[in-house]
């Protein structure tokens, strides 16, 4: 049984968790949101909270009455529209089925926590783009973008599909998106998979070794300020301060994430920027440079390390005020043994 | 006599067509998705247009109907289910002989949906014609020669002739040179028009703004310096006659206003092309260096208008600030939609718009969505224009979303590529 409840922010009908002062909805940290973007309306799942209906942002009931009986049942879907302030619905469809599937693919693609550390491997992608295809193309009649299937058919590969296990249904995925794929005029790709299966036991061997540490520290890594797949999701990315002929070196080792891409990294400690590239005999990002010899009086304060990609400049956020990172990892854990997640899960 | 209508007296029209088009059955599979719900492209080019046509039939439109018209809905579809049976049997047979001819080009929906209508109304059910998959190869044929190269080939024919060349210049200057001043007028029916569109488009408001001439008014100030290129319709400091061209391609097409003749028509030609619908080549190029020296560079005075409309609604819209008090409604729902686009960015965990991986290009279009805004929405009413397409009241607000949401979307999968494999760089 799920229970929302809805009301009204300015011409905005919400269905969800509400916050009294001011008053509005609480959408769920972007980093577990599986987000839908239908005709009408907003809708989202908390996946750490396995709610099986999404709460909702409905901007144009007009556009959202066609759809919202098939996600809520005739029922709460009326009750939403009719301007009730509280909902409870049971409902199950294939449609709500499919809208979650699809929710969940998007999330998996943005959040998905691989890290060596955690045991948590890296997903392959073009799988998840091949299912999200297959699965738009269930729900293409409630979303906002009316050329939504084509977009999806043109980020799936057929490869994926093809390497997949036949035991979790390969052949039926490939059947489907080639149909698809003639319905809707967008020729497949079919690239062989960029996945190389490392061997666990040996990636992430730590850092190089370091003959005089001067001094040393470590911070976790905030996931909003690099791509998904990058960084170890579970791992903190560590300093440390030596002395070399020719002054002070800061080392930054930040430990990659299983199968990660070599796309630049940055890191900031003090007024030190250092540039990070993968280095694949240790599985880390790596990368080091001068420190003035001020770095040594610095107050604990303000050593602390920061690491983002250059894509994402936005505000840092204090990574240990996200507590929900460890839950998201636990969560993506099960999913790997879960008989109903998504293809790419179980087959990594 | 009083109608009393209890709350809830109204059934959402999606759940009224699924549950009549569910009892069609098997029949109709082919136009169905895998949920078995009619396709969105169904009820876009068959069921609105062809069968429940709520224009006509205003009971059958909006999200909910009401009570007292369930029963005709139902009845309507389901008397229309052979026929769209057949629609479903002459499309399966269409895809094969598309297959067979080798073609790629174009979502099959879009080019053969109605097509397909028309073959059922005519032949009845494929499996009862004799020459079925000829009469099907024609039809695939018959698609694929109206649109893309053979047309695009004769454009470039005729516009390179040395003859029509000469006299085809000719035309382009004394157009431009008889360019009427338009007179600018204020534009309190604009905002007025803009605050209702969305919610209870009214048809006489939307007639009166092209009766007085509204579109063409508002363009009097593109000609002053740097307006229409703050507007992104061209890149020079004021639009310049069109060069009559020799050449096109698809990518890196020039801003509006700075598209030589073929380009324009070419463009169109690769969009969608709809032989019964659209002029002989010779007039089009005619109509095409007229156009070029109207208001707003368009034909019509709907198309200027919306144009106009167009311009009011995305302005002042902010992607990080949300914009500020709304100027209309369509000015609020738009900046709303932007709103709604920074956070869908957080949460597929998008690179920022700031960052300095971000191309300048990109960048400027995303700080300055208005640009990419009003080039994509003139050449969509652009191509209406050439394809004969009227707008109505109820269609205008679809027009100015549509526009805005493609362009989101088309920023949103150009900052996704910047983090792919390659990423252009590394």
């Amino acid at each position: 049984m799920t229970e929302y409840r809805v009301g009204r922010v300015r011409a905005v009908i919400i269905v969800g968790t509400w916050r009294t002062d001011p008053p509005g909805v609480v959408r769920p940290h972007p980093e577990r949101t599986a987000l839908l973007e239908a005709r009408g309306a907003l809708l989202y799942w908390d996946v750490l909270d396995r709610t099986a209906h999404p709460a909702a942002e409905i901007h144009d009931p007009d556009l959202a009455a066609d759809w919202l009986w098939e996600l809520y049942g005739p029922d709460a879907a009326g009750a939403i529209l009719n301007g009730d302030s509280h909902i409870a619905t049971e409902w199950a469809s294939p449609v709500l089925d499919a809208a979650r599937r699809l929710a969940h693919l998007r999330w998996a693609e943005a959040w998905w926590p691989s890290s060596h550390a955690a045991a948590v491997p890296a997903l392959d992608t073009g799988l998840l783009r091949a299912e999200a295809a297959w699965r738009t193309a269930a729900v293409e009649h409630l979303l906002d973008d009316d050329e939504a299937v084509e977009r999806a058919l043109a980020d799936a590969n057929l490869a994926a599909t093809e390497d997949l296990d036949p035991a979790l249904g390969a052949a039926e995925l490939t059947a489907a998106l080639q149909a698809l794929s003639e319905d809707y005029g967008i020729e497949l790709r079919r690239e062989p998979a960029g996945l190389r299966r490392e061997d666990w036991a040996l990636a992430a061997t730590g850092g190089p070794a370091v003959d005089f540490a001067l001094a040393s520290g470590g911070a976790p890594v905030a996931w909003e300020r690099v791509p998904q797949g990058l960084v170890d999701a579970a791992a903190g990315a560590t300093w440390t301060l030596t002395q070399r002929e020719g002054g002070l070196v800061v080392h930054v080792s930040v430990p990659a994430a299983p199968e990660a891409r070599d796309l630049r990294l940055d890191a900031a400690i003090g007024t030190v920027d250092v540039p990070l590239r993968l280095d694949p005999a240790s599985g880390n990002f790596t990368g080091e440079a001068e420190a003035p010899q001020a770095f040594l009086m610095l107050p604990a304060a303000q050593r602390v390390l920061w690491v983002h990609s250059p894509d994402f400049v936005g505000e840092p956020a204090e990574p240990a005020a996200a507590p929900h990172r460890a839950a998201i990892i636990e969560y993506a854990r099960e999913r790997l043994t879960d008989p109903d997640a998504s293809l790419a899960e179980r087959a990594a | 006599m009083v109608q009393s209508i209890a709350a809830g007296a109204a059934v959402p029209r999606g759940m009224l067509i699924a549950d009549a088009w569910a009892q069609l059955g098997d029949g109709v599979a082919p136009l169905s998705n895998p949920s078995g719900r009619p396709l969105a492209r169904t009820v876009k080019l068959l069921l609105d247009p062809l069968v429940l046509r709520p224009n006509l039939n205003p009971r059958f439109a909006g999200g909910m109907v009401g009570v007292e018209h369930v029963d005709e809905l139902r009845s309507t579809l389901l008397e229309a289910g052979p026929v769209l049976a057949a629609t479903a049997a002459w499309f399966q047979l269409l895809k094969k002989a598309r297959r067979r001819a080798g073609v790629t080009e174009g979502n099959p929906q879009d080019l053969y949906f109605q097509r397909c209508y028309e073959l059922a109304h005519e032949h009845g059910d494929p499996r009862g014609v004799p020459d079925a998959e000829a009469v099907a190869a024609a039809t695939v044929a018959d698609v694929r020669a109206e649109r893309g190269e053979v047309t695009v080939d004769r454009l470039r024919r005729f516009m390179t002739d040395p003859d029509q060349v000469v006299r085809l210049a000719g035309l382009l200057q004394h157009a431009w040179a008889d360019r009427p001043a338009p007179q600018p007028a204020p534009q309190d029916d604009l905002t007025a028009f803009l605050d209702t569109c969305a919610a209870k488009p009214d048809e006489r408001a939307w007639k009166a703004l092209a009766a007085n001439g509204t579109g063409t008014a508002e363009a009097a100030d593109l000609d002053r310096p740097r307006v229409a290129r703050d507007y992104g319709l061209t890149a020079r400091e004021h639009p310049a006659p069109p060069a009559l061209g020799e050449r096109a391609s698809k990518r890196q097409l020039p801003p509006p206003f700075d598209r030589s003749i073929m380009e324009r028509l070419f463009a169109a030609f690769t969009a969608v092309f709809q032989r019964e619908s659209m002029a002989d080549i010779p007039s089009m190029v005619v109509g095409e260096i007229h156009r070029s020296a109207a208001a707003w560079q368009l034909a019509e005075e709907p198309s200027r208008v919306a144009m106009a409309l167009g311009r009011d609604a995305s302005n002042g819209i902010d992607y990080w600030a949300g914009g500020g008090t709304p100027r209309s409604d369509a000015n609020g729902r738009l900046q709303a939609r932007y709103a709604r686009e920074a956070y869908v960015h957080a949460v597929h965990r998008q690179p920022d718009p700031e960052s300095a991986n971000v191309p300048e290009d990109l960048k400027h279009e995303i700080l300055h969505v208005q640009e990419p805004y009003l080039r994509r929405l003139w050449a969509r009413l652009h191509g209406r224009e050439l394809r004969g397409e009227t707008t109505a009241a109820d269609e205008v607000w679809d027009l100015l979303d549509g526009v805005f949401r493609s362009v989101l979307l088309d920023q949103r999968d150009r900052l996704r590529r910047l983090l792919e494999r390659d990423g252009g760089r590394s």
